[in-house]
């Protein structure tokens, strides 16, 4: 029972920060958009018929049909309700439910992201744990100096860099698209450098630190290995501030993925936010930003409660 | 050996496969069928409801009207085998293919085409114009009656809009729920907005296509576009942008086609304001610009500089006995002295107080157009303008088009959106609350102009027609209500293994069918 409590205890207010989050970003969203100088029917027909082909007359009969032409806070009154009932309206573009669309694109960004963070620890892990378990030595040196460059790259150069070697030069890889797995190397690859340049760092100090605690001196003076030392009373303890930062590292996947979207043509969540920002779709861009801001927390509450599970000194105050 | 050595080799040997298995070649692992013709067009397919995103329905051969438009511009028959008009031109009648048959092997009947109008013609994008009063179905032609005589009513007809579809391509209210068409390609799978694969229809009534499937990507950023190209990842890549150019040429992984195509990057002035409002000082303007510098820095293309308003590929709308506009300076100055405009100690021309002076709006989607700008604030500067450049997004023109804010916009317009351009010159010049939001003249009108055009709607006499485009033209080219600066050519990259590509000026098909492997 008490593991229950201390659980809801953790995950309650949350919750409850996730919820009001969500709602204040989704607020902000439609002030936003709506703040944008300029015609949201016209950018609405544009997006629907193309540039060349928008009339006046287009444009007015959609600000008739999805009521644009109501003033702003009946549009966010109308919008709030139907929200409360579970309904994130339609695309002003396509007609799709806002949410069909969400999936649709959702679950490009979801194999994308996981890829990217999992080939983002699958090099920092091993390459932060030698950087630390020898620290000062080669392997510390080199990874400092490539984490610092990655890290001060934009993600798009990291792109344009992979796309000239891999694709243009060596034409290993597609240089865009979605169709096949290989059209996922690239934009995966990209993400992972841009996590792993930070999380590289992170798992080395955690190594680090660990390594010097005198619970691990006490250990060796007991007489266990060096090793065997850091996996039994090491490894749960560097865990933790890895968890936290890759959690954080969340909120720089939603930045990476508009811009890694853009760049590789993969029709993922941030490819559906930059083409809903620009035509305008105000329904999308703000279940989109909703959605999102529910997942960071989701993410941040998951974590916390990884951590939670991982200190062995919560584990041993509940226990008490 | 210690357990720290271990671990160290052991990691290194982790590192190192990883490193491997990220840069297996998997191009060869996930390549795709070599009979697929792989198409990457910069259009995004939104829905398949033919209103908005018909073209990307008829350009890749899904879909198909009675008649098309050929590259040459010419009208050509398609699921109508033939056409007559009535002498008041009031009735056409069109003779439907008897060996035509739709996707899901259901006969095209002149009761299923009358019900596909029935069903499209409301919410047409172009043939509503054509004043159609019934359809009707009478044994293998299908009728149209019209209001009044209507002489581009053929250009009208090619409208994607109102494409033939099948009974079965409707629901139970009358909406398109799947695509049901006649055309040489069916689709297998869309992935909207991504894009489409294609079959080969093999029941096709015209020429057989020769890949047995196909597949139309949207790529929107023209960079990528050209990536794509330059990795050889695409048989045809549709708009690569000029800047793309000569990284595509030392690529050497496909050729670069360039067909002039009826767009022409415009000069926008709005001539309510003092700067704008006596012909003189837009002839001024006009005589400013250095086309030729522009088409060849700007647009790689010398042929682009745009001479006249409407492009070669309209052969009837372009005529040889025009001046040509070209950069007179000296001619441009005496205008203006004429017009009463000073120069002032700065070098910019006052006159009442006013300065000879002006915003220029323009938008980045199209790269070229800010560099245009830019262009032209060092041209006009030489005749005592002075032109400030704001770049934004292209809707901000017609936001300021609306409020009587504009001073000048750098815009783009096809000219061809019916294939008769009639449709655009009407909609830009003979309407006093422009439909056409962006393009057209702005607090400018031409009595006529307005005659002209209208009588040109109004008959299908070849012999009546032909002067009044001439002298329609002479109007725009005098006045300059807008300036054309330069044409427009589309740049479509074909892979090696590809043989000759048609491409259609008029963006209304990639005729896919007509597409074969290198022999």
């Amino acid at each position: 029972m008490d593991a229950v409590k201390a659980l809801w205890d953790v995950a309650a207010p949350r919750l409850w920060q996730a919820l009001i989050t969500g709602w204040l970003l989704a607020t902000l969203c439609f002030a936003f958009t709506h703040a944008l100088p300029g015609d949201v029917a016209l950018r609405v027909a544009a997006a629907r018929i193309g540039d060349d082909r928008v009339t006046a007359e287009a444009a007015d009969r959609i600000r008739q049909e999805e009521g644009l032409g109501l003033p702003v806070l009946d549009q966010y009154g109308a919008w709030m309700m139907r929200l409360v009932k579970g309904d994130l309206g339609r695309s002003l573009v396509s007609g799709k439910p806002v949410l069909a669309e969400i999936i649709d694109h959702g679950r490009y960004t979801l194999m994308l992201g996981t890829i990217g963070w999992l080939l983002s620890y699958l090099l920092a892990l091993p390459i932060g744990f030698w950087a630390g378990w020898w620290p000062g030595g080669a392997v510390d040196r080199l990874s400092m100096g490539l984490a610092v460059v990655l890290a001060s790259l934009p993600t798009f150069l990291v792109g344009i860099g992979l796309i000239s070697a891999f694709a243009l030069t060596l034409h290993w890889l597609p240089p865009a698209g979605f169709r096949t797995g290989a059209h996922m190397i690239l934009p995966a690859l990209t993400l992972a450098l841009g996590l792993a340049a930070y999380s590289v760092r992170i798992v080395r100090n955690a190594v680090v630190e660990v390594r010097q605690a005198f619970y691990l001196t006490y250990a060796r003076i007991r007489g266990h290995s060096a090793t065997g030392a850091f996996r039994h009373h090491g490894i749960r303890n560097a865990a933790i501030p890895i968890v936290t930062f890759a959690a954080l590292q969340f909120a720089y996947l939603v930045d990476g993925f508009v811009i890694v979207e853009t760049l590789f043509n993969y029709p993922g969540l941030g490819d559906l936010l930059v083409r809903s920002l620009l035509a305008r779709d105000v329904p999308v861009v703000v279940g989109a930003a909703l959605l999102i801001g529910w997942t960071y927390a989701f993410i941040n509450l998951a974590a916390d409660l990884t951590c939670l599970k991982l200190d062995p000194r919560r584990s041993v105050r509940d226990a008490a | 050996m210690t357990i720290d050595s271990f671990h160290r080799r052991a990691l290194l040997a982790g590192a190192g496969a990883f490193s491997a298995a990220s840069l297996v070649p998997a191009r060869r692992v996930f390549a795709q069928a070599a009979e697929r013709l792989r198409v990457v067009q910069p259009w995004a397919l939104r829905s398949l409801k033919l209103s908005t995103s018909g073209s990307g329905l008829s350009r890749p051969g899904i879909t198909e009207g009675l008649v098309a438009v050929e590259p040459d511009g010419q009208i050509a028959p398609a699921l109508a085998e033939s056409w007559s008009a009535s002498a008041d031109g009031l009735t056409w009648r069109f003779k439907l293919r008897a060996a035509a048959i739709f996707h899901d092997g259901s006969p095209v009947t002149a009761a299923t085409v009358k019900a596909s109008f029935d069903r499209l013609l409301p919410s047409a994008l172009y043939l509503k114009s054509a004043g159609i009063v019934s359809v009707s179905a009478e044994p293998g032609e299908v009728v149209f009656k019209l209001g009044t005589p209507f002489g581009s009513f053929l250009d009208y007809l090619v409208d994607y809009s109102t494409h033939v579809l099948a009974p079965a391509s409707f629901d139970s209210a009358g909406e398109v729920s799947q695509i049901v068409a006649t055309g040489p390609y069916r689709i297998v799978e869309a992935d909207l907005p991504r894009g489409l694969v294609l079959a080969r229809f093999d029941k096709y009534w015209g020429p057989k296509p020769a890949f047995a499937s196909a597949s139309v990507d949207a790529v929107v950023n023209g960079e990528t576009r050209a990536n794509i190209a330059a990795a050889g990842d695409a048989d045809i890549v549709i708009n690569v942008p000029t800047p793309s150019l000569s990284r595509l040429q030392s690529a050497g992984t496909a050729r670069i086609e360039r067909v002039i195509i009826p767009r022409v990057h415009i000069l926008m002035v709005n001539c309510a304001k003092p700067q704008f409002s006596d012909v003189r000082t837009r002839r001024a303007l006009n005589l400013a610009v250095d086309r030729a510098g522009i088409a060849a820095s700007i647009m790689r293309n010398a042929a682009l500089a745009a001479t006249q308003y409407l492009p070669p590929p309209l052969a009837k709308w372009h005529f040889a006995d025009l001046t040509p506009h070209k950069r007179d300076l000296a001619a441009a100055n005496r205008l203006l002295d004429e017009a009463g405009w000073a120069t002032g100690p700065d070098g910019i021309r006052v006159k009442d107080g006013v300065k000879f002076a002006g915003n220029l709006k323009t938008f980045a989607n199209r790269p070229e157009l800010p560099v245009i700008a830019t262009a032209l604030q060092s041209q006009l500067k030489a005749v005592g303008f002075d032109l400030s450049v704001s770049v934004g997004e292209w809707q901000a023109i017609t936001d300021a088009k609306r409020d009587g804010s504009l001073d000048l916009a750098l815009n783009s317009r096809n000219v061809a959106i019916v294939p008769d351009p009639i449709s655009s010159l009407a909609l830009d010049f003979t309407t006093d609350n422009a439909t056409s939001l962006d393009t057209g003249a702005t607090s400018w009108s031409h009595d006529g102009l307005r005659q002209d055009v209208a009588a040109y709607l109004a008959t299908n006499d070849e012999t009546l027609r032909a002067p009044l485009r001439r002298r329609i033209v002479g109007v725009l080219h005098d006045e300059l209500p807008v300036m054309p600066i330069v044409w427009y050519d589309q740049l479509v990259t074909v892979a090696n293994r590809i043989g000759e590509v048609p491409i259609d000026p008029f963006e209304q098909r990639y005729l896919l069918e007509r597409i074969r492997t290198k022999a």
